[in-house]
């Protein structure tokens, strides 16, 4: 394999982990946000049993997050603009 | 030729460019913000219960009201608008006037014994305060009453 067609194959790697990252993020991020649509409909009628799950839920969410960026912060950028 | 880009090098297309990579790391961010909300709503909800219970308060003129009749007071204090019915000689309920929907007052219609807001036309039952139509999620707030001699009083509110 050629120089050239390793780096095309090792950008079409990262480009698809970037993008799988991506994709996962943005559904944790559609459950937080039913997580704290519940969170304020129990706020306000006033359901209180509701706000610590939909917290510890939120919360997972973004620590699943956070474990998943770790596959883009530690990759060097190597996107061509 | 020198042209005006050779006065203004920088590109303002690649000065803006948002790369995937960045804007993964944004979505971590909003990640953090919606679970910061959630905190916050936590939080608030701890102190709001740690606040003083509503003091009982006399509602004044509540006996003079003809039957059918509706009358404005606030409790627990005078911010807090709710809405008394007497429904019968020895018959008082008492309502947050606060719509559940978007916080419009309600107006009791005689007619058809119901509690209206007329923003987004919802109904809520005259004797219950539970939504029988329109928008609103959920049912007004109850205030609990009692009778201490000549006076109408206001208990507490009741979610």
């Amino acid at each position: 394999m050629t120089n050239t067609r390793r780096t095309l194959a090792r950008r079409e790697r990262e480009l698809t982990l970037i993008h799988a990252v991506m994709v996962c993020i943005l559904i944790l991020i559609l459950v937080q946000s039913l997580l704290l649509m519940v969170a304020v409909e129990g706020f306000l009628g006033d359901h209180r049993e509701l706000l610590l799950p939909a917290a510890a839920g939120s919360g997972l969410c973004f620590a699943g997050a956070c474990w998943l960026i770790r596959y883009i912060v530690r990759r060097p950028a190597g996107e061509k603009k | 030729m020198q042209t005006w880009q050779d006065d203004f090098p920088i590109s303002w297309v690649d000065d803006h460019y948002v790369t995937r990579r960045e804007f993964t790391k944004s979505l971590v961010l909003v990640s953090c913000s919606a679970f910061a909300a959630n905190g916050a709503l936590v939080v608030g909800s701890a102190l709001s219960s740690r606040s003083a219970p509503a003091t009982p308060a006399a509602i004044p003129g509540a006996l003079a009201l003809p039957v059918g009749g509706s009358k404005v007071f606030g409790f627990p204090g005078p911010l807090d608008p709710c809405l008394l019915v007497r429904l019968g000689e020895e018959r008082f309920v008492a309502f947050g006037q606060r719509c559940t929907h978007l916080g419009c007052p309600v107006i009791y219609r005689e007619q058809k014994r119901d509690l209206y807001c007329p923003c987004h036309e919802g109904i809520f039952d005259g004797e219950s305060g539970r939504v029988v139509a329109g928008p609103p999620p959920r049912p007004l707030p109850r205030v609990k009453l009692e009778r201490r001699g000549d006076e109408l009083w206001a208990l507490e509110v009741q979610l």
